[in-house]
């Protein structure tokens, strides 16, 4: 595997992973979108499951990991697909961060292969997009799990309403952290989702 | 103990006083006030102390609910930050790279 890595322009961290695997439009992301993250991403969600049980009540944190985890491993684990890769990071980061961390190495070693990096927490899209930046000649921007997102919807590839549901079960499990990633890709497209979303997230 | 008429800027009037009860905090405020060459600034570390815990306070959804009542325009940019912190700049600045995300070249990011 290691002789013919493919890299894809799209590279997505465990908690961007988690978080689009937990939305209904997950399926029409594996079917649409060519995706690659590392092998630590990889680690963190097998981790995931095994750490946390199957039979997690809904709702809660735990089940949110469980089940993104596991159904975002599914299209990883499946060697015949190309359109879902794996790069090793060397050297291996550790520790709580050690996914997104992983991700800016193979950017810093690889910045030309990358055009979106998809990540949940902001500092890391921050130094990201840093990275990026002094890169010369290469575009390539560090963005929310919302971004997967839109590019099925700016390709036709879901409604607006699907969209935007989407969105909301984003929302309801990435809480605070979602909301703003959402607001900001609403704000950015721009899209109104106040009639497929219930009025207490939305104005 | 009470945060008194300090002029911090220019919207500071005598309305923006904030007063509680704390008897043992005001004794404890004054004696470190009386310590320090130049005493301590109690309405500033007031302040900060209320906005801190005030933040810490909130859940995802009152914050939620906060920034969506900033946005109906019932509450001030002031009073997000104090709430909120940052969020309205990172808002702003994740809104920016998602719209140059989308204005990058799309060449191998959908399957065949």
């Amino acid at each position: 595997m290691a002789d013919a890595v493919v890299r894809h322009p799209v590279i997505v961290d465990t908690d961007a992973l988690i978080a689009v695997a937990n939305t209904s439009l997950w399926a029409r992301v594996t079917e649409a979108l060519q995706l690659t993250t590392t092998n630590v991403c990889i680690r963190e969600l097998e981790r995931h499951v095994r750490e946390t049980s199957e039979y997690a009540p809904d709702g809660t944190r735990e089940q949110w990991l469980h089940e993104g985890s596991s159904t975002a491993l599914e299209p990883f684990d499946d060697d015949a697909n190309e359109s879902f890769t794996t790069v090793s990071c060397v050297p291996r980061p550790h520790g709580e961060d050690a996914g997104e961390t992983s991700v800016q190495i193979e950017i810093e070693q690889h910045t030309e292969q990358y055009r979106f990096a998809i990540l949940m927490d902001k500092h890391g899209r921050r130094s990201i997009n840093r990275v990026f930046d002094e890169a010369e000649a290469t575009g390539g921007r560090a963005v929310a799990p919302t971004f997967l997102l839109y590019l099925l919807l700016d390709e036709g590839k879901c409604t607006v309403e699907e969209f935007c549901r989407a969105c909301g079960e984003l929302l309801r499990g990435e809480g605070w952290t979602g909301y703003q990633a959402i607001q900001a890709a609403w704000e950015a497209i721009p899209v109104d989702c106040s009639q497929y979303l219930s009025t207490d997230l939305l104005s | 103990m009470s945060v008194d008429g300090e002029y911090v800027g220019k919207m500071a009037t005598n309305n923006d006083k904030i007063q509680f009860r704390g008897e043992a905090e005001k004794e404890a405020s004054q004696v470190v006030d009386q310590m320090r060459l130049g005493g301590i600034n109690i309405s500033e570390l007031a302040r900060q102390g209320l906005q801190e815990k005030l933040r810490e306070t909130l859940s995802d959804e009152e914050k939620i609910t906060l920034h969506q009542r900033y946005r109906q325009g019932e509450l001030s940019e002031e009073a997000v930050e104090v709430l909120l912190g940052d969020v309205l700049e990172d808002i702003e600045r994740e809104r920016d790279a998602f719209a140059e995300a989308t204005e990058l070249d799309r060449s191998g990011v959908f399957q065949e």
